[in-house]
């Protein structure tokens, strides 16, 4: 290529610079409103469409114009110009308006001018937003790539006229940014961290998130399964319990309306009473929970001890004090076989016997008829016996009377319970839950559905167990005199398969499932065994790194009770030993190459592989002599062997001036990886 | 035309050139029998505008080999016949005293050196005397007789032939007359075939005198002008100077090749590429002239022979192309 005109140079990096605005916008775009989504795509797009007809910039006015408009649409959008959402929206416009009154300094010089300049550090800027939607490994990629576009766009537009091949600036600002990795562990290891935000996150900032709520409809279970989105990961210090043990207690739900189970609010100040049973195992655990916006902590039952704030609610629940909103890791103990509230306080029990009322008390009446039946016919035997028996005739009913256990159950009217218990008999868990504690309520014994998770995956990559919102559950908990509050399973004794091996072999078959349980293929479940364990590590081991784990590991390089200002002289020393570092490599005598001489380190290559083949070439042998030689002695590598010398021979020994170098180099270079990999022919 | 080094090798020069340098190998080829290698270095050795010097037994064909190429060069032949009491002046020529009507002057009879290729036959008889007489008109390109100086003819080609130092009644050449020659050619008994072909054929005079000339007068200068512009790439260069060093630091000999012997070198191995018919000249042209190049100027230490064909083989070994 010839020396470019000053208009097409601008024109060059006046792409690069629309493609750093693409890269670093592209994960913004789903996160905003759709209208706003789609308008800066397309004034980005746009801009790089007008890039061939060598537009002028748009007259300020009306630039001006746009970004009024561009305020006014963003406002009525959110109702306020303040906060994450307007704010990042405006960012996001920001950078692709200022494409329209991009003006290249009047004469080109080999750096930056000022628009350049402010869309570089609008880029820079838009490329922390992404964090707010995201923080996982991908995102963190992402950013890096966004961030090595930005320094060789910046060589780019450093370098003027006289550009290197695309291939080299990516190279030189590859290395530029991996230069910068050591420098940024540093800072991320020894910067002193501050507990909690820096700043008051708006309102909005978490949202929309799935998972398990304070209120159960018909279905609602059923709709969260599809989602194969992570809940939490759990890590067993120790022993593993069985997997049917594994019940993660979430919201109880005590208040049934005949159609809708919600959680009461428990009384203040009181908790559940936890009696551990000893000489039963108990099993120490590691959860890493999933920020869900509510603030129940999931818990293995039963809780015997737990770390950090968390407070035990009078339903047995354990519950933080402020809602979930960042990923959150804490240690616990379970005993499963340990007493739930043996002696319960006479409100609870009376709110645990409670029938709808609301719809009417004549709601489900052939339910409340069965629960009446069984008080009678169990009349006779001792109170603490009375509830297990009762039960028991309940399950019996679920395992002989033709109950099936179903994703797709159909669709309930006015008494749901009853239209279940004697006309559909198909259902999933919520169904089964719900309909045995209305006959258990029914029948004078005090009963709760509780929901939260059961089961999980193992990951035998990094043996943490892994427990998706497809995992989550419904089941019932009956109080008896002694025992305190005791869990029955009533889709256990529909489908013990459930909760043994899980729900995909549960289902029936031709019934969907959620998309990841459906193939069951061991070479897509390694991957994605591999993709979690990566992701479970970046979570525990970056995202999760705070100040409590920052004390940690200063202490363990024997630098204890580091506060800030004890860190800050330590990060300067790390900074400036680094420093040193990198100007004593760039300075070694060594490193400095002589110019490359790539023809011949190809042709030494190529020889050495063959030499590696049976085939080598004398170390005074000539690329002629060579090529000769091999077509007699090997035959098989002769065509290779000859054009390759051939090809050395342009590069090295003919005169210059005149013949296309390039075709013979990059003839060479495949020649000399054949030699590598190809069977001779 | 990227496809083998032979098709390279063919690319390069005008045709017509190298065809006429092909017809004068073939010629030659049927005069010299079995001596392919030999006649092509000879030619080589022309091209690059170098004496040469041809060291055997009598009566494998040295004179025959000389006779030849001039005759298919175009070039007027001398032959020189040396003995032991030849004297300087039957080689220059001598002023003769003439007197005519015009009144007395001395007229220069121009002695056999006067010719385009002179054939120099058992240079190692002569006297020292005689011997030097030769070796500065070759490497002047004149001569001075009685006080005048007088240009030899253009092209000037000295083929020298000596029998092994080691026969009776010979004067070894010094080294620094050696060096004046730049390859040393040994035809050595031909090949069985060749030889019994050689019977077989009439008289090798009578074909020698039946030789046509295949080049027009001038021709020889512009090839050898053209054999001298071709390309020696800078790793062609640093290869000669690689086997040039390497000889310096050799033990075995008593002196390492001069800066002389490099530049020959190199202007032979470019005459060699050129005969070949490529532009450019290849390491193994270097490493073809190499042994007639080194032969003559490399002694071994504590003895009078000189370089083997295998000493020759195991220094370019020895040495790794840059």
């Amino acid at each position: 290529m010839s020396a470019p005109s000053a208009a097409g140079r601008q024109r060059t990096e006046l792409a690069w610079l629309l493609g750093v605005a693409a890269l670093v916008s592209a994960p913004l775009l789903p996160a905003l409103p759709p209208w706003a989504g789609i308008a800066v795509a397309v004034l980005l797009g746009g801009r790089a469409l007008l890039l061939r007809r060598d537009a002028a910039p748009l007259p300020p006015w009306l630039v001006l114009a746009g970004a009024l408009a561009v305020l006014a649409a963003v406002g009525l959008e959110f109702r306020t110009l303040f906060g994450r959402g307007p704010g990042v929206a405006l960012l996001a416009f920001l950078l692709a308006l200022k494409f329209y009154e991009f003006r290249p300094p009047p004469n080109p010089r080999p750096y930056p001018g000022r628009d350049a300049w402010v869309v570089i550090l609008l880029a820079c800027f838009l490329l922390l937003a992404q964090f707010f939607e995201s923080q996982s490994l991908v995102t963190g990629a992402w950013a890096f790539a966004c961030c090595t576009a930005i320094v060789v766009t910046l060589i780019r537009l450093h370098s003027g006229g006289q550009a290197p091949a695309p291939r080299a600036l990516v190279g030189r600002g590859l290395a530029l940014a991996l230069l910068a990795l050591p420098f940024m562990t540093a800072l991320y290891l020894l910067f002193p961290r501050i507990d909690g935000p820096l700043w008051g996150l708006p309102r909005d900032a978490f949202s929309g998130r799935s998972g398990l709520s304070d209120t159960m409809a018909p279905g609602s279970i059923a709709k969260l399964i599809q989602s194969g989105e992570i809940a939490f990961r759990v890590r067993f210090d120790g022993p593993t319990p069985a997997k049917s043990l594994l019940y993660f207690r979430g919201p109880v739900l005590e208040a049934f309306d005949g159609r809708t189970w919600s959680a009461l609010p428990p009384p203040r100040r009181a908790t559940a009473a936890i009696a551990a049973v000893p000489g039963q195992p108990d099993y120490a655990y590691t959860l890493t929970l999933e920020p869900h916006g509510n603030r129940w902590l999931l818990a293995l039952d039963h809780p015997t001890a737990w770390q950090g704030d968390a407070r035990l609610a009078a339903t047995g629940e354990l519950q933080s004090d402020a809602p979930v909103v960042k990923r959150l890791r804490y240690e616990a103990r379970a005993q499963p076989a340990a007493r739930l509230a043996a002696d319960e306080m006479p409100a609870m029990l009376e709110r645990a016997l409670r029938l709808p009322l609301a719809i009417g008390e004549h709601g489900n009446p052939r339910a409340r008829a069965l629960g009446a039946a069984l008080s009678q016919e169990t009349a006779r035997l001792p109170t603490a016996e009375r509830p297990y028996r009762i039960a028991a005739l309940l399950l019996e009913r679920f395992r002989n009377d033709g109950f099936t256990y179903s994703l797709t159950p159909p669709l309930l009217g006015a008494n749901p319970v009853d239209e279940f218990l004697f006309g559909t008999r198909r259902g999933f868990c919520e169904h089964f839950a719900s309909a045995f504690v209305v006959v258990m309520r029914a029948a004078g014994v005090p009963a709760r559905v509780v929901t939260g998770y059961q089961g999980g995956e193992r990951n035998p990559l990094d043996d943490f167990w892994v427990v998706r919102q497809s995992d989550a559950h419904a089941w019932a908990e009956v109080w008896a005199p002694g025992d305190g509050w005791v869990r029955m399973d009533p889709t256990a004794a529909v489908s013990p398969a459930r909760v043994e091996s899980g729900l995909a072999d549960a289902t029936p078959l031709g019934e969907p499932l959620p998309p990841l349980m459906r193939v069951d293929w061991p070479l897509l479940r390694q991957l994605r065994y591999r993709w979690e364990a990566a992701q479970n590590g970046w979570n525990q081991w970056v995202l999760g790194y705070n100040s409590q784990r920052q004390q940690d590991l200063l202490e363990r390089l024997g630098w204890p009770d580091a506060d800030w200002r004890r860190l800050l002289p330590l990060l300067t020393a790390a900074c400036g030993a680094l420093l040193a570092l990198a100007g004593l490599a760039a300075a070694w005598p060594g490193r400095r190459a002589a110019p490359a001489d790539v023809p011949g380190r190809l042709w030494q290559s190529l020889c050495r592989r063959l030499a590696r083949r049976g085939v080598a070439r004398a170390p005074h042998e000539g690329p002629a002599d060579f090529a000769r030689r091999v077509a007699v002695q090997f035959p098989a590598w002769g065509p290779l062997v000859d054009e390759a010398a051939a090809c050395y021979i342009q590069l090295r020994y003919r005169p210059p001036e005149g013949a296309d170098q390039r075709r013979p180099l990059a003839r060479l270079r495949a020649l000399a990886r054949a030699a590598l990999f190809r069977r001779p022919r | 035309m990227l496809h083998s080094p032979s098709a390279i090798m063919d690319s390069a020069l005008p045709a017509a050139r190298h065809h006429a340098i092909v017809r004068i190998l073939a010629a030659a080829d049927e005069v010299i029998l079995g001596k392919p290698d030999a006649l092509r270095l000879a030619l080589a050795c022309l091209l690059a505008r170098g004496h040469l010097l041809i060291e055997d037994l009598p009566g494998v064909g040295k004179t025959t080999l000389a006779h030849a190429l001039a005759r298919l060069l175009g070039l007027h032949f001398s032959r020189l016949q040396f003995t032991s009491d030849l004297l300087p002046a039957d080689i220059l020529g001598v002023s003769l005293y003439e007197r005519d009507a015009e009144g007395a002057r001395f007229r220069f009879v121009p002695g056999p050196v006067f010719a385009q290729v002179v054939l120099a036959d058992e240079i190692n008889r002569a006297s020292p005397k005689t011997q030097s007489a030769l070796l500065e008109a070759m490497e002047e390109g004149q001569v001075t007789v009685d006080g005048e100086t007088r240009r030899l003819p253009e092209p000037f080609f000295v083929i020298a032939t000596q029998n092994p130092s080691h026969q009776v009644g010979t004067f070894p050449l010094p080294e620094s007359q050696l060096d004046r020659f730049l390859m040393r050619l040994s035809l050595g008994y031909p090949d069985p075939a060749a030889e019994k072909a050689l019977l077989a054929g009439g008289s090798r005079r009578d074909r020698v005198d039946a030789l046509e000339s295949l080049l027009a007068p001038g021709e020889l200068a512009a090839l050898q002008q053209a054999a001298g512009q071709v390309h020696a790439a800078a790793p062609v260069v640093d290869y000669v100077y690689a086997l040039t060093a390497a000889t310096r630091q050799d033990q075995r000999f008593r002196h390492g090749l001069s800066p002389r012997a490099a530049l020959g070198l190199l202007a032979a191995a470019r005459a060699h590429a050129f005969i070949d018919g490529r532009d450019h000249v290849l390491p193994e042209d270097v490493q073809a002239v190499f042994p007639a190049v080194a032969g003559h100027r490399l002694h071994h230490r504590g003895s009078e022979s000189g370089l083997s064909a295998t000493d020759a083989r195991s220094l370019i070994e020895a040495v790794p192309l840059p």
